[in-house]
């Protein structure tokens, strides 16, 4: 049962009828909804209205303003969110006594907060007087805005409050302590120990008993607590670290019980040194292309004291990857035979790789890549028509099972063709055989390349048995072609004319002998009658005689017997004398019929 | 007599072979103001879709070849069992089906391919502030986090529509697009509902997918270069064929007919066929050439 919806096609709405409308009052609403997002937080939501203002519908003569007014906002919004982020990580680096990072952070965020507030600023002030002057209702907005300047003057509290926390805020604030360190040494062993002293003091005076925390390259690494005068001294052991240099610095935290705030040291750089170190690596087995494979080691230094966490740089082909050992100075991980590889013995080389001033160890072991290979199977018909096309019908295996999803292609002198295997490794491919081959064998190629790049491709001939239905059609054409324009020429009825002559002219030649025949009514007679004009018929075209009307039977045997004196001129004597016999003797010897008749195949036979 | 007579026959036939070849020339390319036609170049046409992809028209949706794209739009006859039978096998079978209507009788579809969505034609979505021209004809906006799951959304962002109809979405079904959230629709009983409203869905049924918009008029060429529509349609019709529905279109119209011809060429133009179709061919044109006419030719006029 059908349904027809009455009236069929009745809600479309030709949009070229439709009135263009830009209300500004919609422009100030989404101004409102974009701030309102900001101010909350809802940052994500404020991106996607602002990277879709192009399909606000708004009026050409407020496009300018809105695009500055978009581009403040946007900057708003992301600097805003980045800043959010980066104070939030900032408060947990201070919680984790991670001073050196958490100032980076709090810095940076410090000046997205300040820019914010600047992009703030410019919408609120230019941009929206543009927009008043402009007719768009920017009181609609008002609370969005508010919301906005809300969420940038938090940013920037956040901002004062991280800079206090860290000391950053220097000789600003009163209650800032001054912090100097130093060290005799210039350089450190990796893993080694540092010598550091200095002082701690507030406003000219030692500030006792408060805990300096000591950090290289950011990572904290030991603490001295000041003494009675502020003064600091001690030995630390520094991780092992694998840069040529790193940089010391010390930050004591604040302490409001005694109102002293935080403060940051100088810094201190040294060079770092590497002991002589081995390197040992384990030998991995045979491995296919895109097979993984183990690589794993240790590092040690020479007397066995194993470098923990240390750059081993690992190289394999033309790749090359940065590990890091364990606690144990042991390195492992899996290396993936690249699938282009070709078959052959490759190196996997591992190296201590720190940016240190001595040497560093290296080691290599080898694998062999090989590839599985690919036997391919074709069948093809015995026979093939051009024309139409024909199928190829194969399998793919390797390895004793059957490779599945092999792109299979057909190079043909037709074309080429492509197929995938099947699960059972099958393939099927119809190659079309162009109408215009005439040959009668032509070889195709087929190709299969596995999509497992471990497993070799595999290439197979194979020769095309042809016919072309076109040898037969064309021939027989042409003959039905030129048998249609001979006989429409009228050549086979020449012919049929030029015969009927020659038989007319035997026929006129023997007509009195016929009518003395008949007059006889002799049983055989009429056949004796025809072999005895076959026989001159085979006579006249085997001695090019012609015998005329005028000559008797012994003339023309005669005129035969000089040309010929074998067993034919005496069949044929005997072929014309049995006819002579009856047709002028007054008793014919019914016997000599029989003979004669059975004589001319035999004439046939010698004349032929 | 005879002679005379029969040559009238012959000349009456080829008139009418004429006839119907101009006739077929004249369906094919003559343009015309059919809605949904793809001869029509006004503003309710499919000209400027058919002329730049490969789209041809279907009354048969069983017989669409699989892996192409099928296009219903605005249908006025609701769907029968073997209809969303032959819509789910090719939809299984890797293809791709665009529902664009506002009329409501594709629910019946949507429906018995047990799809999570539905259309809510009674409502008309308006956006004052997200539109091309007017609120009536909103610029719907396309979830950034349908483009990671749908590579057909590929540089779409807005999407221009004309009075759509609001979708509902629910289970398998995954919303692509929706109207601002300044966008609304009124109710029968003058009660204001405020969007974001889905206008764009879609739903994954084996390796192929349905995809729905909530307006009939998404292809036609008033619509089909505004905002981000032509990449849209670019990224679904690129590379592939499009079989636009004509089976459920009430009226007898020129792609109805144009999807028959299409279909009996099909037919005709398949081996052996076309074999058949050369000979029946060569022995109309011998059968209307008078015999007078080959023997003067050859010259042996008697």
């Amino acid at each position: 049962m059908t349904t027809t919806v009455p009236p069929s096609f009745a809600k479309l709405q030709d949009p070229g009828t439709v009135k263009v409308n830009h209300d500004l009052s919609a422009l100030a609403n989404y101004y409102n909804s974009t701030l309102t997002k900001i101010g909350t937080g809802n940052f994500q939501n404020a991106s996607f209205l602002l990277g879709t203002f192009r399909f606000v519908n708004i009026p050409p003569a407020v496009n300018a303003t809105a695009q500055l007014a978009n581009s403040d906002l946007a900057t708003v919004n992301i600097t805003s969110a980045n800043a959010t982020a980066l104070f939030q990580q900032a408060e947990l680096l201070v919680r984790a006594k991670q001073y050196v990072n958490a100032t980076a952070l709090t810095l940076a965020g410090c000046a997205l907060a300040q820019q914010a507030n600047r992009s703030l600023a410019d919408f609120q002030g230019p941009q929206t007087a543009r927009f008043k002057t402009e007719s768009v209702p920017v009181d609609m907005y008002s609370v969005g805005s508010k919301l906005a300047s809300d969420e940038v003057r938090a940013l920037l509290s956040e901002c004062i409050h991280l800079r206090d926390l860290l000391g950053l805020n220097g000789g600003t604030s009163g209650t800032a302590p001054v912090l100097l360190i130093g060290s005799p040494q210039t350089a450190i062993e990796t893993g080694g120990t540092l010598k550091v002293v200095g002082n701690l003091t507030l406003q000219g005076s030692g500030v006792p008993q408060q805990d300096v925390l000591f950090y290289l390259n950011g990572t904290y690494f030991g603490s001295l607590t000041t003494g009675s005068s502020g003064d600091l001294g001690g030995t630390l052991r520094i991780p092992f670290v694998y840069t040529h240099t790193v940089v010391v610095q010390a930050f004591v935290a604040p302490n409001s019980t005694i109102n002293v705030g935080g403060a940051s040291s100088n810094t201190l750089v040294f060079e770092i040194l590497f002991n002589e170190t081995a390197i040992v690596i384990g030998d991995p087995p045979a491995i296919l292309p895109t097979f993984s494979f183990p690589v794993e080691g240790n590092l040690t230094t020479v007397s066995g004291v194993a470098l923990p966490d240390a750059p081993v740089k690992i190289t394999f082909i033309s790749e090359s990857l940065i590990l890091h050992t364990d606690a144990k100075g042991a390195f492992a991980t899996r290396l993936t035979v690249p699938a282009n590889a070709t078959d052959g013995i490759y190196n996997v080389y591992a190296s201590f790789a720190p940016q240190g001033v001595f040497g560093p160890s290296f080691n290599f072991t080898s694998i062999q890549v090989v590839h599985l290979p690919m036997v391919l199977k074709l069948d093809a018909p015995s026979l093939s028509f051009p024309g139409f096309a024909t199928t190829l019908t194969g399998t793919a295996y390797s390895n004793g099972t059957a490779v599945a999803g092999a792109n299979v292609t057909v190079s043909s002198p037709w074309g080429s063709s492509s197929a995938r295997t099947d699960s059972s490794g099958a393939f099927r491919i119809s190659v079309p055989v162009s109408a215009l081959e005439f040959a009668f064998s032509r070889n195709v190629s087929v190709s299969a390349s596995a999509p497992q790049p471990y497993v070799a491709s595999a290439v197979i001939t194979k020769s095309l048995g042809l016919f072309n239905i076109l040898l037969v059609v064309l021939p027989a054409a042409a003959i039905g072609i030129v048998g249609y324009e001979a006989d429409r020429l009228g050549v086979f009825e020449a012919l049929k004319k030029s015969r009927s002559r020659e038989e007319a002219e035997y026929e006129e030649l023997f007509a009195g002998q016929a009518q003395d025949l008949t007059a006889l009514d002799l049983e055989g007679g009429p056949e004796l009658l025809e072999a005895y004009r076959r026989a001159l018929g085979l006579a006249s075209k085997r001695f090019a005689i012609r015998f005329r009307k005028s000559q008797t039977i012994r003339e023309m045997t005669a005129a035969v017997g000089a040309r010929d004196s074998g067993e034919g001129f005496r069949l044929f004597r005997g072929i014309m004398l049995t006819a002579e016999d009856l047709l002028y003797s007054k008793d014919f010897e019914r016997a000599r019929l029989k003979t004669a008749l059975d004589d001319l195949p035999k004439l046939e036979e010698a004349w032929r | 007599m005879n002679v005379k007579g029969g040559d009238a026959a012959r000349g009456l036939a080829a008139a009418a072979i004429l006839g119907l070849v101009a006739f077929v020339l004249l369906v094919q390319y003559a343009p015309d103001s059919v809605a949904f036609s793809p001869n029509n170049y006004g503003w309710n046409g499919l000209q400027g879709v058919a002329s730049t992809y490969r789209v041809n028209f279907t009354t048969s949706l069983a017989t669409v070849p699989p892996g192409s794209v099928v296009v219903v739009s605005q249908p006025s006859i609701n769907f029968s069992a073997s209809d969303a039978t032959a819509v789910k096998s090719f939809l299984l079978g890797g293809g791709t089906v665009l529902v664009a209507d506002t009329s409501g009788v594709a629910n019946e579809l949507l429906a018995r391919l047990g799809s999570g969505i539905a259309l809510q034609s009674q409502y008309d979505v308006v956006d004052r502030t997200y539109n091309w021209k007017s609120s009536s004809v909103p610029t719907a906006l396309v979830l950034p986090s349908a483009k990671s799951q749908f590579r057909f959304l590929a540089n779409v962002t807005g999407i221009a529509l004309n009075k759509p109809s609001p979708l509902i979405v629910t289970g398998q079904a995954a919303a692509l697009a929706v109207t601002s959230e300044f966008s609304t629709y009124s109710t029968p009983d003058g009660r204001v509902v405020r969007g974001p409203f889905v206008v764009m869905a879609a739903q994954k049924f084996g390796s192929g997918t349905l995809i729905v918009i909530g307006d009939s008029q998404f292809l036609l060429n008033s619509e089909w270069t505004v905002a981000d529509n032509r990449v849209l349609i670019g990224n679904l019709f690129a590379n592939t064929t499009v079989f636009v529905d004509a089976s459920h279109w009430g009226a007898s119209s020129i792609a109805q007919l144009k999807a028959e011809f299409g279909q009996a060429y099909s037919l005709v133009s398949a081996v052996p066929m076309r074999y058949v179709a050369v000979l029946f061919v060569l022995g109309v044109a011998l059968a209307l050439v008078p015999s007078g006419e080959r023997k003067t030719g050859r010259g042996t006029t008697t």
